[in-house]
Order: structure tokens, then sequence, then C-alpha cells
């Protein structure tokens, strides 16, 4: 099977792609800090700063997304956009669904955590989806 | 919508990555426009028609 080479350049620009993985980086290095925390202290506000001390690198890198979006080549634009409206349509529905059923107590209550991982899974699905049908992956 | 991009492109010698380069578009961009599944933004189909010298309407034809 034949792989064509990818613009990378155009997908990413290399100021915009080191802040990004700078940030997921520090979002990562920051859970387990989050996630120790809780273990160890009971004060609620160190808490409550503890819990949302991943959410800065988490914004920085989203920020980068959204810096490198704008100067992307407008082909992959396209598809960024089209799988990113996608995935937000599957994530309204999918919790429209999961909530009616837990309005009315077939489902138990979950973590919206879980939320974050969802949509990634969802777009990357759909990325590829829409690349490949595109024929250009 | 219907364009002679490749037909422009062959005329000129030019492979597509050497278009994509002058136009400071991905390759696949110049790869889905002449396949007709890519219909360029007005920016990119005014560089094209500056390019090659033609108007816009020369280049891309929007009857189906």
């Amino acid at each position: 099977m034949k792989y064509e080479k990818i613009d990378s350049e155009f997908i990413w620009k290399k100021p915009y792609l080191k802040r990004f993985i700078a940030g997921m980086v520090g979002y990562g290095l920051m859970l387990p800090i989050t996630i120790i925390g809780k273990k160890m202290t009971v004060n609620e506000p160190l808490l409550i700063l503890l819990a949302i001390l991943p959410m800065i690198p988490f914004v920085f890198a989203l920020l980068a997304y959204s810096s490198n979006f704008k100067t992307m080549d407008e082909m992959w634009k396209k598809i960024h956009a089209q799988a990113l409206l996608i995935t937000v349509m599957v994530t309204i529905a999918t919790s429209l669904g999961f909530g009616l059923l837990q309005v009315v107590g077939v489902m138990k209550l979950f973590s919206v955590f879980f939320l974050f991982p969802f949509m990634i899974f969802v777009w990357g699905i759909c990325f590829v989806y829409l690349a490949k049908r595109d024929k250009i992956l | 919508m219907k364009n002679s991009l490749k037909i422009l492109r062959a005329q000129n010698d030019w492979s597509q990555e050497a278009l994509s380069k002058k136009l400071e578009v991905s390759r696949q961009t110049i790869n889905a426009i002449e396949r007709d599944k890519y219909d360029p933004s007005l920016p990119l189909a005014f560089k094209i028609a500056r390019l090659f010298e033609a108007s816009i309407e020369e280049i891309f034809d929007p009857e189906e």
C-alpha cells in the first residue's frame, strides 16, 4: 500500500505545535498532582485549586490549537471544521440520550470528565473518515 | 464545481507539488480541487487566476 506524504507544515505551524505539545505535557504532568493531592488534603479551597490546576496548561493547548486553526491550509481547515461539527453533534446527541436515561433512573450518573476523551475519540474517527473520503490521507 | 486546473497545470508542465508551492497551499488542496472534491476559497481562486493569467470564470465553471 502506498502512503502519500502529508504536508504537515500546512496542518500544524511549528510554533503552535510546540505550544500545543507544551500545554498537553503540562496537563499530563499536573493530572497526577490533582489525583495525589485529592488523597493528601481535605482543605476544600486547596482541593478546588488542585482540581482545576490541569486546566491551565490544557487551556493553553486549546488556545494554541485555535491559533493554529486560523493559519491552517484551507483544505485541512475544512476537514478539521467538519470533524469538529460532527463531534459536537454526536456529543450533544449522546449526552442528551444519556441524560434522559439518567433522569428516568435507568442509568447511573457518571463523571463528565469522560466527555473530553470521548470527544477526542469521536473527532479522531471523523477526521480520519473525512480525510479518507476526500482521498487526502 | 468543474475546473480546468489540471489542464492548465499540465500546460505549464508543473507538478501538483510545484503548483502547491506557488499557491502556498498543500498538495492535497490542489489534488482535491483538480478532482472537483473541493471548491477553493475566493482568495485562492483569485490567486489561481492570477497565476495562470486568466479570469476565474475561465478556470472555474459553476455549471455541473
